[in-house]
């Protein structure tokens, strides 16, 4: 647990918004990218991390120094992927993995003998996006939070209220179905 | 058979450095006697690789300040709603029941009796429209 942290959440919780702001700046990057690479849009990942932030200064006095601040932050974000967006149904740009297949893979394997390698880079970039959106939420979940924030399976468990195996093959089944997606690059 | 399909399931976790290391140990050794499992180990690294082909994003400039405005907001509106406007309710109700039911305003200085009335779905103020419905409805004289 990071010391700092604790003491600048305890003046957050008494309402300084000076301290927030400390933490915004100190986990913007971080909890935008993760909530970017889930919702596949950066409007609407923008508006889902400041009801984030207002969560974290409305609920300051609840959080306990026991875990880190990063795992409890991202649960919050977490059970607000999970379950807030999907009661809400905010529009998020999915895509099936047929309608990948159709409509870019034979594209993209041409693309790939191209010796434009930014575009190629760009259309991997755009596919593996497109790739992350087809997975199921719980799958897309852990792998973010493996893969791009740096959690362990265990930290993955405890934010997503499931246990270790779960956790190991939520994660695998998602590499498992990005292998398919993805043959035209590997 | 069997071994490979246990091994291939555990793939993931090996590559993350999630086991333990007695069966981080087996799963080396069937991957060094296994070209599939091998094979498989490797598509799934070539995977993990592939991940890192999307770059990060930057928050808009204006995310920080909106963020700070959206909160502080917030707190305003809280501390209107705490300090005035359910101070200014509480009043308004009070001042209502004394008008409406003066008896009650005094015998029951805790609760108010619209409140007092209201505890249960089914508790309607005496001669009130619903009072009446539901003793019509149970056959009761009215």
């Amino acid at each position: 647990m990071d010391g700092s942290e604790s003491k600048i959440m305890s003046e957050v919780a008494k309402g300084d918004l000076s301290a927030f702001r400390e933490i915004v700046e100190r986990y913007q990057n971080p909890l935008l990218n993760y909530i970017h690479r889930y919702t596949g849009d950066k409007a609407t990942a923008e508006d889902i991390a400041q009801e984030v932030f207002l969560r974290v200064f409305k609920t300051a006095k609840e959080y306990r120094p026991l875990s880190s601040f990063k795992t409890w932050l991202f649960k919050i974000a977490t059970n607000f992927c999970l379950n807030e967006l999907r009661d809400n149904k905010i529009h998020r740009n999915t895509i099936g993995i047929f309608e990948l297949n159709e409509a870019g893979f034979v594209a993209l394997a041409e693309k790939r003998l191209s010796p434009l390698r930014e575009l190629e880079n760009q259309e991997l970039s755009s596919t593996l996006k497109k790739s992350l959106q087809s997975l199921p939420e719980n799958q897309r979940v852990a792998l973010l939070l493996h893969k791009y924030s740096g959690f362990s399976y265990g930290e993955i468990s405890q934010m997503m209220n499931c246990s270790l195996s779960a956790v190991e093959s939520l994660i695998h089944r998602a590499r498992q179905s990005l292998r398919k997606q993805l043959t035209p690059y590997l | 058979m069997r071994e490979c399909k246990e091994i291939r399931e555990r793939l993931s976790a090996f590559i993350d450095n999630e086991l333990p290391a007695r069966e981080r140990r087996l799963i080396e050794d069937h991957l060094h006697e296994c070209p599939a499992c091998a094979q498989e180990e490797s598509s799934i690294r070539k995977v993990i690789a592939l991940m890192d082909g999307i770059p990060n994003e930057s928050p808009s400039r204006s995310f920080t300040p909106a963020t700070i405005h959206r909160v502080s907001s917030w707190k305003r509106c809280s501390y209107v709603k705490g300090h005035i406007l359910m101070p200014a309710l509480a009043a308004l109700r009070w001042a209502f029941s004394l008008v409406f039911y003066p008896s009650e305003a005094n015998s029951d200085r805790g609760r108010t009796p619209v409140n007092a009335y209201l505890q249960s779905f089914d508790d309607f103020p005496p001669e009130s429209i619903s009072s009446i419905y539901i003793s019509l409805i149970e056959g009761k004289s009215v």
